[in-house]
């Protein structure tokens, strides 16, 4: 086990200099300078500023720099902002983590219960309901899904409910301050990977509910809850967890446009901007933080596999 | 069983997110707002009629609420160049000087100057101004700062603003020295400039952001992380900042140690950051903001729904310009048919469907010479040419080919990649497709778009440019022999000794004679084909009367008010 994840390790470790190297040049290569404006520079503005952010030497010392300040984690000074690439994540990525984990709560939850229901109940109008519902899910991206509930929950419903007994449904359009202000944007970022889910717990359990030993644990005469418990789902979950790693990224990547419309102060809004300025430290800065985080997080699953299912382990092993 | 049950909890506890907390019953039946003090209302607004809304606005009682549009990437007025950063400074610092709602020149933190017999040197005598760590304003603070500024090693993206000050671009070039440049500290309150030309809008700059003043201590202590966040700063205007929350939202809190407090009717100033004008769109609706911008499209529906939109002149000057390095754009009769192609109006009202003025020479309305707009001292009053001159086009045209020598015209257009920006660019491909001219767009990220202009890679760019001061200068001296913001690459020696002779005139008529020369050289060669003066469109709640929207203050709350 331990020469496995030692394996993986260094595989990922090798992922994120690749990264790394791979934006470093070409972002370069996007026309136009971080300086260049609408106004002309000085010369002397110029050469101040290539200077304090490390612009006027050769890319090639440019890159060693770069990787050097990466080793001991300092991702330079965005030269946007103008304050350290390191204290703005610090800043930014927890707003982004508290919107994912909800997004990721209530996909999981909710896909695993819906597809459950609808593997229960197939054939039935539940399973028609989930399975419609899933597709729009999985179809809709989640920046029209945010945009769509902002208009029609929170501005329509929200207008329609103020004076009334049911003022306590208006929800807030914009912000991420309370309990109100994050349920939309969870749901918005959630409801993708939620249809995904849903559909691919329906099909497992499905799977799981035909297989001998359901049809023994009913002959034994097991109640329909432990059947369902015990035996179905804890089997059909062990194909979700494998495309919780792939769930994970999709949360972090739709949250750049959900965060943007919900004027929430996560890493999505600073990532976005940062190529639109040529921020060079924000956007290496960015990506390499993001790789990691997925990266960490593939291998995290990597392992569950191993801990939960000792064949995937074995059979790694035996190849490696 | 049990973790299923657990599962089942989250889900009802998720949904119990809903019914938490009670949104407090907002008004419904929203008496309409009385109407704006007619009082010392500012020029641009005493011809719309008082804004009245049937949104009631935000909620919390002495505050308001507003779309900033982005982040302020950086706050130290020493390394600023943009507009959103300079309208939080607007509110929170002050310079010698100041603007009043007109844009005119009213004392800030100097209550007084002398200005010597030859207009070179300014003598400002400071109040007793408090800085908001209880420190005294004084003089060295704007030595300190502009000194900082122009500093060769400082970063600061607007060093040449201060380049009117004797010595100071030698200083910034490394030519001269520190000691030779034209800012003497006399006493702690006052402070004598000396000028390296005479500039008649040396006061207007005072009241501009890279002019403000810097708490030298205070600097040093977090050197280059100055400004950076709400604490590490020092204020001195209306207002203080209180929070910064990146990439969302501003609050700038009434500053009670301002010397005119008192006239100060907004205790709170909270600034959203919302990109999205559709989301900022809703943000208004939903009354979570009390001002926001408006697109063509949202201005028309908000008026259909009887709501006052507001229209300010950003004073921007829009235009074609022509790149003359190019072999077909060097052709004076090529421009001039592309030019009067144009159908101003129509391309207003169906591309822009704003309130923006069709534009027939360069210097937009709202540029003051002195106190006459300088547009009233052009030929004819700026007409140099009429719209939609089908007739011309096509006769320049046929010159042009002759000239050129060739039987078809195909032209190259840049733009940036924006959806109005394609919707413009079409526009004119029509405009131009009607006299037998083709075009080619090219549609490129902004700052790609910069860099094009920047190396003249390009034919034909769709480009506007700001006042950085309110004086006609500002429009014209960009286009001197290697200026770099002289993106038609504009070489006149003519056009040059006239800007120079005019920038060490000291007799009014005598320079005005020469600014009209050059923009009338500008115009009648067609080195640029003027479209349109922009005009932005915004929207405000019931709650908020008064606020100061110019071409020289984007946004001003200084003399805003609360409808009770």
């Amino acid at each position: 086990m331990s020469k496995y994840i030692l394996k993986r390790t260094l595989y990922a470790l090798l992922t994120l200099w690749a990264l790394a190297t791979i934006t470093f040049f070409i972002m370069r290569l996007l026309p136009g300078d971080p300086f260049i404006g609408d106004k002309a520079l000085t010369a002397t503005a110029k050469a101040a500023m290539n200077a304090k952010y490390g612009l006027d030497k050769p890319v090639g010392v440019q890159y060693l720099i770069f990787m050097g300040n990466l080793l001991k984690g300092d991702m330079g000074l965005s030269t946007h902002y103008n304050r350290p690439v390191n204290t703005i994540i610090a800043q930014a990525f927890p707003y982004s983590f508290d919107l994912g984990i909800r997004a990721l709560v209530f996909a999981v939850i909710g896909g695993i219960f819906a597809g459950s229901l609808a593997a229960l109940y197939r054939g039935t109008w539940v399973d028609t309901t989930t399975m419609i519902i899933s597709i729009v899910g999985v179809s809709i991206p989640s920046f029209i899904m945010g945009a769509l509930m902002q208009y029609f929950i929170a501005l329509k419903l929200g207008a329609a409910v103020t004076g009334t007994a049911f003022a306590f449904l208006k929800l807030p359009v914009i912000g991420f301050t309370t309990g109100k202000h994050k349920i939309l944007p969870a749901i918005a970022l959630g409801f993708g990977s939620l249809a995904t889910l849903a559909r691919l717990t329906r099909t497992s359990m499905l799977d799981v509910l035909s297989q001998d030993y359901i049809k023994t644990a009913k002959a034994k005469g097991l109640s329909s809850a432990a059947i369902t418990w015990r035996h179905a789902l804890r089997n059909a979950l062990l194909q979700v967890v494998t495309v919780l790693g792939p769930i994970a990224a999709a949360v972090l990547t739709g949250a750049f446009v959900v965060e943007n419309i919900f004027n929430i102060p996560g890493m999505g809004k600073f990532f976005v901007q940062s190529v639109g300025v040529r921020d060079y430290s924000m956007i290496a800065g960015t990506t390499v933080f993001y790789g990691a985080f997925l990266v960490v997080a593939n291998l995290l699953v990597d392992i569950a596999y191993g801990v939960i299912d000792p064949r995937i382990r074995l059979s790694a092993s035996a190849k490696g | 069983m049990k973790r299923f049950a657990t599962l089942l909890l989250v889900i009802v506890l998720s949904a119990g997110f809903l019914f938490a907390g009670c949104q407090q019953p907002a008004a419904t039946d929203s008496t309409p707002a009385p109407t704006a003090e007619a009082t010392e209302a500012p020029e641009v607004e005493a011809t719309d009629p008082p804004a009245t809304s049937a949104y009631p606005g935000t909620a919390a009682a002495g505050s308001v609420t507003f779309n900033l549009g982005s982040e302020p990437p950086k706050m130290s007025p020493i390394l600023t160049t943009d507009t959103v950063s300079f309208t939080v400074l607007r509110h929170v610092m002050e310079g010698l000087t100041t603007l009043s709602q007109t844009d005119t020149v009213l004392p800030g933190m100097a209550e007084t100057w002398d200005i010597s017999d030859d207009k070179l040197t300014y003598t400002f005598h400071l109040r007793d101004a408090k800085w908001s760590n209880g420190e005294a304003v004084t003089a060295d603070d704007f030595k300190f700062a502009w000194m900082t500024v122009l500093n060769p090693d400082t970063p600061a993206g607007y060093n040449y603003m201060l380049y009117v000050i004797k010595g100071a671009e030698a200083y910034n070039t490394g030519e001269g020295s520190a000691d030779d440049v034209g800012i003497n500290v006399i006493d702690a309150k006052t402070l004598e400039v000396t000028l390296e030309n005479v500039t008649p809008y040396f006061l207007d700059l005072c009241a501009f952001g890279t002019f403000m003043p810097v708490n030298e201590a205070f600097y040093t202590q977090f050197g280059d992380q100055y400004a950076t966040e709400a604490d590490n700063m020092l204020y001195n205007g209306p207002y203080t900042m209180t929070a910064w929350e990146h990439e969302s939202r501003i609050v700038m809190t009434k500053n009670a140690d301002y010397y005119a407090a008192d006239s100060i009717a907004i205790d709170e100033l909270v600034g959203l950051m919302i990109t999205d004008t559709n989301v900022a769109m809703n943000t208004f609706q939903s009354g979570e903001a009390d001002m926001i911008g408006l697109n063509g499209t949202q201005a028309a529906t908000m008026a259909a729904e009887g709501e006052t939109v507001q229209s300010y002149s950003d004073a921007s000057s829009w235009c074609l310009a022509f790149n003359l390095e190019n072999k077909n754009m060097a052709n004076m009769n090529l421009r001039k048919a592309l030019t009067l192609a144009i159908d101003r109006q129509s391309f207003i009202t169906n591309v822009l469907k704003n309130n923006s003025a069709p534009a027939f020479n360069w210097n937009p309305p709202a540029v003051n010479n002195g106190d006459v707009p300088f547009q009233s001292q052009l030929p004819n009053g700026g007409a140099y040419f009429k719209d939609a001159d089908v007739e011309g086009a096509k006769a320049a045209l046929e010159l042009a080919k002759t000239e050129l020598g060739i039987d078809s015209v195909t032209v190259e257009l840049l733009t940036d990649d924006s959806d109005t920006a394609k919707l413009m660019a079409a526009y004119y491909q029509a405009g131009w497709k009607a006299i037998g001219i083709e075009t080619t767009i090219v549609s490129v990220p902004f700052k790609d778009r910069l860099a094009r202009q920047d190396s003249k890679e390009y034919e034909i760019s769709s480009y506007g440019w700001g006042p950085d001061y309110n004086d006609p200068m500002t429009f014209l001296d960009i286009f001197v022999t290697g200026s770099g913001n002289n993106l038609i690459g504009l070489k006149s020696d003519d056009y040059d000794a006239k800007i120079k002779a005019a920038q060490a005139e000291t007799d009014y008529e005598k320079r005005t004679q020469l600014l009209v020369e050059c923009e009338s050289m500008l115009i009648e060669n067609f080195y640029l084909g003027p479209v349109y003066y922009r005009m932005r469109d915004y929207i405000t709640s019931a709650k908020l009367q008064g606020v100061v929207r110019t071409g020289f203050q984007d946004i001003n709350f200084r003399w805003a008010t609360i409808a009770e």
